[in-house]
């Protein structure tokens, strides 16, 4: 993942290559903040799809205009890349990440603190 | 005012003075709105597939918001071909539908479909609007995040009740820009001052950013050898010794081997798209790379970045090139060797000096390139004839060369060239098409008669889908399958049955006197140029395959059997 600093200023670090030369699935944890609008969750999980992950599970709560939502995703390829494409959408405010869950990885390979 | 009124209001209040589209059932309250507003034109294009295609072709020629406009259900999903273009080109557009009544959403009414579902993969952002409270600031949005940051599409779909009901409302304040910080440079600089080797590589991000001349400074002052994608081809300049053309699949030797052996690879707002790169594994493998670009999500997309900066292009490039200019760059071995590179594996087509030769693609183009004025705008189709004006016509300028990069949507040349010609009524524009392409959107030939547009049309006719065929040749085993065309019409019948004078030339003494012919012409022509069937695009590069694996005519086989119609 490329770690932008406020600057618009990037250094490579080891976390994408890292999750590049793993072909493990992997479970994500994500939390995302969007605007309450026409197609809002369709929007948001169209993106998932085409990037290449698969939800597995979903949870999203309406408070006024807003949804709070929470996906636990599958998938191979970097998560970093997956928040940034979610984080161009319009209507999304705010995407965090938690600490990946890969059951059948090693402990090491799931202390990534770069993600957060 | 009502819906449709608050509408062309926000066309007035953004100078939207130029508008394609076509009427139907649930858009009608718009098309009654226009019929008393005299400052928008509208542009009636025979299929809304053309209406998209010619406000992007706008869009790229103008550097300005295209807008289209449709009604429901087929209005909406033949508009889809050309917002997947502009999306796939990051191309400003403002696309309005018109939407079955907001009561029957959902009943399977006459002309609904659900254009924001469909839609979701192929715009920028989509608003349902439902209240004609909300068109001013829905509009205000819309038009500032089609063109702001990285351009794309924005679809707005409005049922028709809303575009008829009543409201007063202020105008919206004009929706905010972010504030961009310009990154620091000093460790962009500090690479490009270790590098002996470096390397610029530029794509259409330069343009979408209005840079041209900001690139054109940097590149003039760093000297630095300069590679372009597709869609970046004119960001160096026709006269700049140091380009070296499109790299990538039916790149120049010259350029592909450069990006070989660079050693730092300057990225300014290309996407490393694998049309360019080819295998990635095999992409400037002795390469550190700077990627400089607007969309973070770019950044490390597919080749991590050993640094990035993100921002607005026109101020880093300025920043690095007052550096530069202090202290100037010293990589004069390297300039050498590209440029000798240059000279000896730059796009090389010999022109034919047999006057009775049949014409090759090739030798058309780079004779239409000595011929056509620097200002002229290409608007080219997809396939065969695409890539040999990539790689024969001299551009000076990005936006005069108009082509489908991402989506590669064949048909997009001719709408294109119609949107070009409305972005300036006194421009030259070609529009230079296969026999393929140019059916997929011959119908608007009608708008070019309508308006009187004085587009140039040059189809180059071999009588198959010719990129398919030859892919068909060098990697199925000569197996052709459904390419054959040779039972097309009659093109310069066609042409004149819209009333646009056409002519026919097939050998190679007839290339200058027919160009010059369509040029001097006061109005639209057509131009049919025979070029031989099995003229190939070379050098190529396999799908799939690393850039350094280029295959050229010494890998043909055998000639093709040729398919047989049914």
């Amino acid at each position: 993942m490329n770690s932008q600093s406020p600057q618009g200023i990037g250094h490579a670090d080891a976390t994408t290559s890292r999750s590049r030369s793993l072909n493990h699935t992997l479970n994500h944890t994500l939390n995302c903040r969007m605007a309450f609008e026409p197609a809002a969750l369709e929007r948001l999980c169209q993106v998932v799809r085409i990037r290449g992950f698969r939800v597995a599970q979903m949870t999203v709560e309406s408070i006024g205009d807003q949804l709070d939502i929470q996906l636990t995703l599958e998938g191979t390829r970097p998560i970093g890349m997956l928040k940034s494409q979610l984080e161009k959408l319009h209507t999304v405010m705010e995407v965090a990440l938690c600490l990946p869950v890969a059951p059948d990885l090693p402990v090491r390979e799931q202390r990534w603190s770069e993600y957060a | 005012m009502n819906g449709a009124e608050h509408i062309l209001d926000a066309f007035h209040r953004h100078s939207i003075d130029t508008v394609f589209g076509y009427p139907g059932g649930c858009i009608m309250p718009l098309y009654d709105a226009l019929v008393d507003d005299a400052s928008v034109e509208h542009v009636l294009c025979r299929h809304e597939q053309g209406c998209a295609l010619a406000a992007d072709g706008y869009a790229r020629a103008s550097g300005r918001l295209g807008v289209c406009i449709a009604t429901s259900g087929p209005g909406a999903t033949n508009l889809i071909t050309g917002v997947a273009n502009a999306h796939r080109d990051s191309i400003p557009m403002l696309v309005v539908t018109g939407q079955v009544p907001a009561g029957l959403i959902g009943t399977d009414a006459f002309q609904e479909t659900d254009v924001l579902g469909m839609t979701l993969g192929i715009v920028k952002h989509s608003y349902l609007v439902t209240d004609a409270a909300d068109i001013p600031g829905v509009m205000e949005d819309a038009i500032e995040l089609a063109s702001s940051g990285r351009p794309g599409p924005v679809w707005i779909d409005i049922p028709k009740d809303v575009l008829l009901q009543q409201t007063a409302v202020d105008t919206p304040p004009a929706a905010r820009k972010p504030d961009v910080q310009c990154p620091d440079l000093k460790e962009a600089l500090t690479m490009l001052r270790a590098a002996s080797r470096p390397l610029l590589y530029s794509g259409g991000g330069v343009s979408l950013a209005h840079c041209e001349n900001n690139f054109r400074r940097f590149a003039q002052t760093t000297a630095l050898p300069a590679v372009v994608t597709l869609k970046g081809i004119g960001n160096a300049g026709r006269h700049n010794p140091d380009n070296l053309g499109m790299l990538g699949m039916h790149g120049s030797l010259a350029a592909n081997r450069a990006v070989d052996e660079c050693d730092l690879l300057l990225v300014v707002g290309a996407r490393l798209d694998d049309r360019a790169t080819g295998r990635l594994d095999g992409f400037a493998p002795n390469a550190r790379m700077i990627h400089i670009d607007t969309d973070a999500a770019e950044i490390n997309k597919l080749r991590e970045a050993d640094l990035s900066l993100k921002g607005e292009l026109a101020d880093i490039l300025d920043g690095l090139t007052a550096a530069i200019e202090a202290r100037p760059l010293n990589i004069d071995p390297w300039r050498s060797q590209c440029r000798q590179w240059h000279t000896t594996g730059g796009f090389s087509a010999a022109d034919n000096e047999e006057p009775l030769s049949p014409i090759t693609g090739p030798a058309f183009v780079r004779q239409l390139s000595r011929i056509a004025a620097d200002d002229t705008v290409i608007a080219c189709d997809v396939g065969q004839h695409q890539m040999w004006v990539a790689q024969h016509y001299e551009f000076d300028h990005p936006r005069h060369h108009l082509t489908s990069g991402g989506l590669g949507t064949m048909g997009f040349g001719l709408p294109a060239a119609i949107g070009a010609q409305f972005a300036d009524r006194h421009s030259m524009v070609i529009n230079v098409t296969g026999d393929g392409s140019f059916m997929m959107n011959a119908q608007e030939l009608a708008t070019i008669r309508r308006y009187r547009l004085p587009v140039k049309i040059i189809v180059m006719d071999n009588q198959c889908l010719g990129m398919v065929r030859q892919q068909q040749e060098l990697f199925y085993n000569n197996r052709e399958s459904q390419i054959n065309l040779d039972d097309n019409p009659d093109f310069v019948a066609m042409a004149r049955a819209f009333d646009i004078p056409a002519l026919h030339i097939h050998r190679t003494d007839q290339i200058r006197r027919g160009i010059e012919t369509i040029l001097a012409y006061n109005g639209p022509m057509l131009l049919h140029v025979a070029i031989a069937r099995e003229d190939n695009v070379w050098p190529i590069v396999k799908p799939g395959a690393s850039n350094r694996d280029m295959m050229d005519e010494s890998h043909r086989i055998s000639r093709t059997r040729k398919e047989q119609i049914a």
